[in-house]
């Protein structure tokens, strides 16, 4: 804990070194040490939670804050990246550790199930990462943002033919990070599977870490091919945001509804990147920050509830909560209030940004479908409140 | 070089604090190992 809040505490002294080290790999101040204060904040919630949880499910071995912090390391990597190298680095080490964290609980099957079906549908989507990023390279003849955002805007590219598909792989590889559709099928297996706090940690700090790698990446190849790319987004992000809010509908499983619900949230970060506007990137940090708070929050109540041996999971056993524990009934409803947008929680204030984001760029279509799974998500998480 | 560190001083610090944590946990365990062999 130490630890996080003094690399917090340097993060939020570098905000404002802007600037470029080790020859060009990785990038410094502002947008990487927000980004680095957010991961923070992130370790520091799970690790607080962590303790009690761990020592209940007799499964405290020192080794698991070791492996956040690894986690934490890596995704502040990605967040300082300049470099597609240093980017994919990032990528793997957060990724490796997760592998490592969903199977921690090693007597339960559950658990070792979803660190296995992590670990090889994560193995296959880095492969289109690398591949992407191969083709970039081949295409822009550098590894280097700053570089291939010159060639881009030049026009001086090599291999031209190869940029589209290079793009193209790279959004399924960072998709797959973000658990957005039609890459989402991972997310609500190893989501319950999982120790509930990591699970916590993996639906927050690692969606945070998948749009830290996806904002400068759109930022500097949006030039190659803006409409198609915003087109792509849109999609995409109507898609997650409609299929994660009406599986969540049907989910009996708190912890499988909150992971359809993440997905539904990849949705709604997309369109920040979907405006590919400053006011887009400032709503997607705006609605990670807000998101880190109210989903950690979330499932550390649902950990505290949880019975040894992953039990007291389903939502009916929420019936009657407000009676036998009114404080953390009145959280997760706080909790619940802002994950479905009502005023005047933060999340409202988030989805406000991302829309009037959207709206500005043109996509109204987008921001429609945006307050409809809105209002469709009012149903499970007001539900939930009503069972309370 | 210390420029560059300076740069991404919370990578860098949270970094080696990491493996510290990993080096120090593994030689306590191993120790504890040793001493209960010994008893």
């Amino acid at each position: 804990m130490i630890t996080l809040i003094v690399s917090g505490i340097l993060a939020i002294a570098t905000f404002g070194q802007h600037g470029i080290g080790f020859n060009g790999m990785v990038t410094g101040g502002g947008f990487a040490s927000y980004f680095d204060v957010l991961f923070s904040l992130g370790g520091l919630l799970t690790i607080f939670a962590a303790r009690s949880y761990l020592q209940r499910e007799g499964i405290e071995l020192d080794e698991f804050y070791s492996l956040v912090l690894f986690a934490i390391g890596g995704m502040m990597l990605i967040g300082h990246s300049n470099n597609l190298l240093s980017l994919f680095i990032g990528i793997e080490i957060m990724s490796v550790v997760f592998y490592v964290l969903s199977g921690y609980m090693r007597s339960s099957v559950a658990s070792v199930e979803s660190s296995l079906k992590y670990f090889l549908l994560g193995a296959f989507s880095t492969g289109f990462l690398v591949y992407g990023m191969a083709l970039i390279y081949g295409a822009t003849g550098s590894m280097d943002y700053n570089h291939i955002a010159m060639n881009i805007t030049r026009g001086s590219l090599p291999l031209e033919s190869l940029l589209p598909i290079g793009i193209a792989l790279m959004v399924i590889g960072l998709s797959f990070k973000a658990a957005a559709f039609p890459f989402h099928q991972w997310a609500p297996d190893v989501y319950q599977g999982a120790p509930t706090i990591v699970t916590a940690f993996m639906s927050t700090a690692g969606k945070a870490a998948a749009f830290a790698a996806f904002m400068p990446m759109i930022m500097v190849l949006m030039p190659a091919a803006t409409a198609k790319l915003q087109m792509t987004f849109a999609v995409l992000s109507a898609a997650t945001m409609l299929i994660g809010n009406i599986s969540a509908l049907a989910q009996t499983n708190i912890k499988r509804m909150l992971a359809f619900s993440s997905v539904a949230h990849a949705g709604y970060l997309m369109m920040g990147l979907v405006a590919g506007s400053q006011s887009g990137y400032s709503g997607i940090m705006f609605y990670l920050t807000s998101y880190m708070f109210m989903q950690i929050g979330s499932f550390i109540i649902v950990g505290l509830l949880e019975r040894r041996g992953e039990e007291h999971l389903e939502i009916a056993d929420y019936a009657g909560l407000s009676k036998k524990h009114p404080v953390l009934a009145a959280f997760m409803a706080i909790f619940m209030f802002s994950l479905a947008g009502i005023p005047p929680f933060a999340g409202f204030f988030g989805k406000y940004y991302l829309f009037t984001a959207a709206i500005d760029a043109g996509y109204l279509w987008l921001t429609i479908i945006a307050v409809l799974s809105s209002i469709i998500s009012v149903y499970f998480y007001i539900g939930l409140i009503v069972k309370m | 070089m210390i420029q560059d560190l300076l740069l991404t001083a919370p990578f860098t610090f949270l970094s080696a604090m990491a493996i510290i944590t990993m080096v120090v946990d593994a030689l306590i365990k191993n120790s504890a190992r040793i001493t209960s062999c010994t008893a």
